[in-house]
């Protein structure tokens, strides 16, 4: 085939243009160290690294979610072992005014004791977060859920405590469609059908504080007392229990998601990764295959009948 | 003689030096494009005759010829034109390439931070601050959209600027070719015949070739020599002498996008850039209906699909406020277009009422005078109908006015999602992240009884209070039956001694023993107390049963709870002897779905009670769930006070993996990364097919080069052959000057 001189030139100048471009391209991915610089690099894997990253992404989520779980739980759970020991001192309360050889007077001082029970109580049912939110409030997280009340039946005073907050739980998104209840609903564990720490807690507190009273009527009294005492321990225990069981899951979670997180990464890693040792031994034969071109072109240009003519 | 050796000699002389020339203009023109490399064809003169022979008379040169092959031209043409266009379609779609780029950065990551904002209000829905960010989470995302968006408008009005340049790079070509087919002509003396000009016909060829750069020609030469161009499906560009002038005009559907065009009798013609292929104009047009427009569309419906779905759930629930949620999103909305040529008074108007259905073509919509036919325009299965209005993938037409026969819209229901993407709220105590019901079960205090329909005494049983544990449940229902002879009552459990106390005296009944009945004494066992009055009757009984296990869900709503939210709480009470539930909304029928089957009670009427069910009435949902006893209640009201409720929040955050578009095959991100891998797959298919192409055409060029080109030895040694011949011929004349000297010195 005839070859034309513009051919020599134009081709040579082509491909050592093809060279760079390839060299170029080489180096931008070594310096970006990633096999893709933009989707059309890989299609089918660009596509899927956005769907892994997301679902890193979301896992990711989850694990802050289960902190912000582990949190709330655990702050619920000190609040409610704060009240376990409190309800136990009350209960101790109980058993030493059954003493028969105390007197009215040595029975004020424990009324005393038990008024202030009370107020704990109060205080612990309407206890916070860290964030100023309360914890037993249901959704009612901005007002306190407990309003002390007072009414006057006969010549006694009823002191009580009246719930303001709902039934709600607030649940948080822990896992791929799994939620685990945070917050507990202060009715179920302060007063719920016939169960109301604070009556039972007032109501000791009057008993106590009254001069003259029958055995009789201290023995029922005490012994109402020692029953609701006791009946609130046991919702208190079920909450608590509930929440060290979702902590539990929590921590079962956290591997799982751990080990998912690692398999994101080794996933876009293996769509998205350089393999160095590959990306520059391919650079290097660009070059070298680059450099030759330039050589051989200098040279073949330099080939002309014309050189030879005087 | 010697005269005919001069004359011989001053031909070759003559001859030669045409050939040193024409060797020079090769030498002079190697690197100009275009340029065949030309030969000079001679012959020998005609001999004359002699009584010896014929004796020759010298050489004369008949013509310069370049070297061009039609049949290679065509194809270097054709490949051209398709090397041209995939480049042009290349350069294009990189760009949109290029703004996708990767993961790490863009839309993508965009829309993870909003919905792990939604996630961080969940956690702590009552916090303003949490609030805010998801509401700047949100305007950072929308204004990812809205970038992207604007940059696919930018490279839409890019292509619009550059096929109005390619249009009248084309108009300039073909006015010059036809000139040269004139010129062409008169200098071939009106026939083909005529001596060629060859730099004419080649700068003729190589504007072919820039035309094919352009678009996709046919050339049919005439018997007289000139070219007749066309292009598309036959649309004449050249004819002769007269050159088409071709314009743009703005799309009579979309006047965004710049359509071909060509004037006849003062109208002008609107070319279907379908049939307008090859070439850099070919490139663009295809990049625009294949590549832009879908890009556009894809990016679209995905803004489109996130903000509705996320519009849906927040008016669904309710804010820090208490009030109903509304839009957090403003959504584009579909773009309709009259066609310019229409004659009627039609006026279509375009919803979208199911993002579901949606799709990322545009769709055409004819009249023919009878029936309405609406096409996908990237192709699909046609609708047609008669009446207004009219649901087609998910986007709700209506008409108004009357449209006359032949009249066209185009709407385009995605197009303007990205750019029309914005964040419509302000205030971060507007999102709605709590549910705007709330629920109550009061079930779990023991039941007492008199067995009414058989007592005949007036005693009665009071309510009773819980005491000690364990209390509920009670480990069995318990019976009391009263004997009138022993005044006692009998049927305590076996293992559980009983108190009595009346006015402060407590007597103790050992376990399993009758008790003697006093009325409205204090009756204990098992922690349970309670108290019976008044005068039973021999055999008259009294139940204790446990309170009802019911439990009731946290309930949600639907968009027709917006219609009629309510005001105040309403209490359902169960009425054990007809397993009913009572207290629904007298105006609203209840239906109840159990296991995919439902049933529908008439407002007003009660509802029977089916544990696990779920319960509907005025858009709110829920369930009862466990045993009920009579007189349990339930409470479903609207939700006050409760900030911390994230019921909504939970809710809006499943969004991001819910396969909400595409007819419930992909997700939010689903769909974008559809969108990436469509453009990158076209990006990477060009880079190979055009490399490819490319290949094809440095092969068709060098065959054409081979024939055309000019190589400098070969020019060197022609050079060499030439200036011998002017040598030789030039000592052919001394020759001849010297044999005429000798006679003129014939006489001295």
């Amino acid at each position: 085939m005839r070859i034309s001189t513009s051919m020599i030139y134009s081709q040579g100048g082509s491909q050592i243009s093809n060279l760079q471009n390839a060299v170029i391209n080489s180096q931008q991915h070594i310096s970006a160290d990633s096999s893709i610089l933009t989707p059309a690099d890989n299609p089918a894997a660009a596509a899927q690294v956005l769907n892994v990253a997301q679902m890193q992404s979301m896992n990711n989520q989850f694990a802050t979610n289960r902190q912000a779980a582990e949190n709330s739980l655990n702050m619920t759970g000190s609040a409610l072992s704060s009240v376990t020991t409190l309800l136990q001192s009350a209960h101790t309360l109980v058993i030493s005014a059954g003493d028969p050889t105390l007197s009215a007077s040595d029975r004020s001082v424990l009324a005393v004791q038990a008024r202030n029970d009370f107020n704990s109580m109060l205080a612990l049912a309407n206890a916070t977060d860290g964030t100023g939110n309360y914890l037993f409030g249901g959704y009612h997280t901005a007002t306190p859920p407990f309003v002390q009340t007072s009414t006057v039946v006969g010549t006694t005073t009823v002191t009580g405590a009246q719930y303001e907050g709902d039934q709600g739980q607030r649940q948080l998104e822990v896992g791929n469609n799994q939620q685990i209840a945070v917050s507990a609903s202060g009715s179920a564990i302060f007063q719920s059908g016939g169960q109301d720490i604070f009556k039972t807690l007032d109501s000791l507190a009057t008993l106590l504080a009254t001069p003259s009273l029958s055995n009789a009527a201290l023995t029922a009294g005490l012994s109402a007392a020692s029953d609701g005492i006791t009946q609130t321990l046991n919702k208190v225990l079920t909450a608590s229990t509930t929440a060290g069981a979702s902590l539990q899951q929590l921590s079962a979670l956290d591997t799982t998601g751990t080990s998912l997180d690692v398999q994101y990464a080794q996933n876009l890693n293996s769509l998205q990764g350089l393999d160095y040792a590959k990306a520059i031994s391919q650079l290097t034969q660009e070059t070298t295959t680059l450099q030759a071109a330039q050589q051989s072109f200098v040279k073949i240009s330099n080939l002309s009948l014309f050189n030879y003519i005087p | 003689m010697a005269s005919n050796i001069l004359s011989i000699g001053q031909s070759a002389l003559a001859a030669a030096q045409i050939g040193i020339s024409t060797t020079g203009n090769n030498i002079a023109n190697a690197s100009t494009p275009g340029y065949s490399r030309e030969t000079v064809l001679q012959t020998e003169a005609t001999p004359q005759t002699f009584g010896f022979g014929s004796l020759g008379n010298g050489v004369n040169v008949t013509t310069i010829q370049r070297s061009y092959s039609n049949f290679i031209g065509t194809q270097v043409n054709a490949t051209q034109a398709s090397k041209s266009s995939m480049d042009s379609y290349y350069s294009q779609v990189q760009q949109i390439d290029n703004m996708l780029g990767d993961s790490t950065s863009g839309l993508s990551p965009a829309m993870q931070s909003f919905f792990a904002g939604v996630q961080t209000v969940s956690a702590d829905p009552s916090s303003i601050s949490s609030r805010q960010a998801l509401l700047s989470n949100a305007q950072s995302m929308t204004s990812e959209f809205q970038s992207m968006g604007q940059q696919l408008v930018q490279i839409n009005q890019g292509v619009n600027t550059q096929i109005t340049n390619s249009v009248a790079t084309i108009n300039t070509i073909a006015g010059q070719i036809a000139q040269l087919n004139s010129t062409i002509l008169s200098v071939q003396g009106g026939s083909a015949s005529g001596q060629p000009p060859n730099d004419l016909m080649d700068q003729r060829d190589q504007l072919i070739t820039q035309l094919n750069q352009q678009i996709k020609a046919t050339v049919v030469q005439q018997d007289n020599g000139q070219y007749n161009v066309f292009i598309g499906n036959g649309q004449p560009l050249v004819m002769g002498q007269q050159a088409t002038a071709l314009t743009t005009v703005s799309s009579p559907t979309n006047p965004a996008e710049t359509d071909v065009a060509y004037n006849s009798g003062g109208k002008s013609i609107v070319l279907n850039g379908n049939t307008l292929s090859g070439g850099q104009l070919g490139g663009l047009l295809e990049f625009r209906s294949q590549s832009l427009d879908p890009a556009q569309n894809s990016l679209g419906l995905t803004a489109i699909g996130l903000g509705t779905a996320f519009n849906n759930q927040q008016v669904l629930g309710q804010d820090l406020n208490g009030t109903l949620g509304t839009n957090l999103f403003t959504v584009g909305t579909p773009s309709v277009q009259s066609s310019t040529a229409n004659t009627g008074t039609g006026n279509l108007t375009a919803q979208i009422t199911n993002v579901s259905a949606l799709t990322a073509s545009d769709y055409q919509l004819s009249y023919n005078g009878t029936n309405y036919t609406m096409t996908p325009v990237s192709g699909g299965a046609a609708t047609t109908f008669a009446t207004f209005p009219q649901t087609i993938d998910g986007v709700t037409y209506n008409m108004s006015g009357t449209p006359a026969a032949g009249d066209s819209f185009l709407v385009r229901p995605t197009a303007n999602g990205a750019t029309g993407f914005g964040v419509a709220i302000t205030d971060p105590a507007k999102i709605a992240a709590a549910a705007p019901i709330v629920t109550s079960a009061a079930t779990d205090s023991p039941v007492m009884t008199s067995n009414s329909a058989t007592n005949t005494g007036t005693g009665q049983i009071s309510a009773a209070s819980i005491g000690s544990n364990p209390v509920s449940p009670l480990t069995a229902p318990v019976t009391l039956t009263y004997s009138s002879a022993s005044n006692t009552l009998s049927g305590f459990p076996a293992t559980q001694a009983v108190s009595v106390t009346s006015n402060g005296t407590t007597t103790t009944f050992a376990a399993g023993t009758p008790v003697t009945y006093t009325s409205g004494a204090t009756i204990s066992f098992e922690g349970t107390s309670f108290s019976i009055s008044g005068a039973p009757a021999n055999n008259d009984s009294f139940n204790l049963t446990n309170g009802g296990t019911g439990q009731i869900s946290s309930g949600s709503v639907s968009a027709s709870y917006l219609s009629s939210p309510l005001t105040a709480p309403l209490t359902l009470t169960y009425a054990s002897a007809s397993n009913t539930l009572s207290g629904f909304p007298s105006a609203q029928a209840v239906t109840v779905t159990d296991n995919g089957a439902s049933t529908t009670y008439a407002a007003g009427t009660p509802v029977v009670y089916t544990p696990g069910a779920t319960v509907s009435f005025g858009g709110i949902s829920f369930t009862i769930n466990g045993t009920l006893v009579n007189n349990d209640t339930f409470t479903v009201g609207p939700n006050t006070g409760g900030v911390g409720d994230n019921r909504n929040a939970l809710l809006m955050g499943n969004l991001q993996n819910a396969n909400t578009l595409f007819g419930g095959t992909a997700n939010f991100q689903g769909a974008y990364s559809q969108m990436v891998s469509s453009v990158a797959g076209k990006t990477n298919e060009l880079n190979v097919t055009s490399t490819a192409e490319g290949a094809t055409l440095t092969s068709m060029q060098n065959a054409q080069q081979s024939v055309s080109g000019v190589n400098l030895d070969e020019e060197a040694s022609n050079l060499l052959q030439y200036q011998q011949a002017y040598q030789a011929a030039g000592k052919l004349m001394q020759v001849a000057s010297q044999l005429f000297s000798v006679i003129l010195n014939l006489g001295n």
